[in-house]
């Protein structure tokens, strides 16, 4: 078996759960499949050690998070200096209401529709809110390491965080308030 | 029970029952391209066998010689024929005593050019870099 064959095989045991790293990081398909390409790429130029090693998904994880967190780093940039240009303000939506609204009122939700609507919710979450969340939840890194990670404080992580579980309550439906 | 600890729990365990999204059929094509691409041996001098490489230094010696000496002879002929010299004239006191001065400001516009484009990639393109491990 060649390397490239080998390499091809690594490839379809860790695709999966490096693109849903990145979807659920960057909420772009199109996106999370670009950074899911460049880390394979990265794992490629170090195959020789990987190939082996046990933690070799662990470490595609981190790269692929890293890659996400550039991308949303540098997107954010570029949106802050338009959106700054063009309006001069805070122009945040107000996602647990827009999310609440699109829920349908008194509609019996199946186990699948209600994982659509969840998935489907953490994706249109603004990114200060869905990129904490995920590291928390799906990473389950600390509120200080998160902070640490996005060079924020520990408050605003638990805020943002407290935010977006509310908004993603809320695209459940009023079954799950208490 | 804490409201919080509530909501934490119940977006947990709603979190971590999410099916796991599967990958694009075309992200392993993909990347396998890539992979073929940058694998792909490189064809160049360096790769041919000696005899050729020697054969291809001597040629293209050669012809770089001959261009010098062809371009000199030519110039030369061109020099006697008397339109030429009308130019030569009309060159040396028209345009000639502009010439180094365009040619640095084309310079000055040039490197002021290339450095507005990179201070503009820098605020509106480049944010916080994370060093990836």
């Amino acid at each position: 078996m060649s390397d490239v064959e080998r390499f091809e095989a690594f490839l379809l045991e860790h695709q999966d759960r490096v693109y849903a790293t990145a979807l659920r990081l960057v909420g772009r398909a199109s996106d999370a499949e670009d950074i899911a390409q460049t880390a394979f790429l990265r794992a490629w130029e170090r195959f020789d050690t990987l190939r082996t090693h046990p933690a070799a998904g662990a470490w595609l994880t981190t790269v692929t998070t890293n890659l996400a967190l550039n991308h949303l780093s540098r997107h954010r940039s570029r949106w802050r200096l338009f959106s700054e240009i063009a309006a001069g303000g805070d122009r945040q939506r107000d996602f647990e209401s827009t999310i609440a609204a699109d829920a349908p009122e008194g509609d019996p939700l199946t186990q699948a529709d209600d994982a659509a609507r969840l998935e489907r919710a953490l994706r249109t979450l603004p990114p200060h809110q869905r990129v904490p969340i995920v590291l928390y939840h799906f990473d389950e890194q600390s509120y200080e390491q998160i902070a640490t990670r996005l060079r924020v404080s520990v408050g605003k992580i638990k805020t943002d965080i407290h935010r977006g579980r509310l908004a993603l309550r809320a695209a459940l439906g009023s079954d799950h308030e208490s | 029970m804490n409201p919080e600890l509530e909501l934490e729990r119940e977006i947990h365990d709603a979190l971590r029952r999410l099916p796991q999204p599967r990958a694009p059929r075309s992200l392993a094509p993909r990347v396998m391209h890539a992979i073929a691409a940058a694998t792909r041996p490189q064809a160049g001098w360096r790769l041919w066998a000696l005899h050729w490489q020697l054969l291809g230094l001597v040629v293209a010696c050669s012809t770089a010689i001959a261009l010098v000496i062809g371009g000199s002879l030519f110039t030369g002929w061109i020099g006697g024929l008397a339109t030429t010299r009308a130019l030569v004239t009309l060159w040396q006191t028209f345009l000639a005593p502009y010439t180094l001065p365009l040619l640095a400001l084309t310079v000055v516009m040039c490197v002021a050019s290339a450095l507005l484009a990179a201070a503009l990639k820098h605020v509106a393109w480049e944010g916080q870099e994370i060093s990836p491990s």
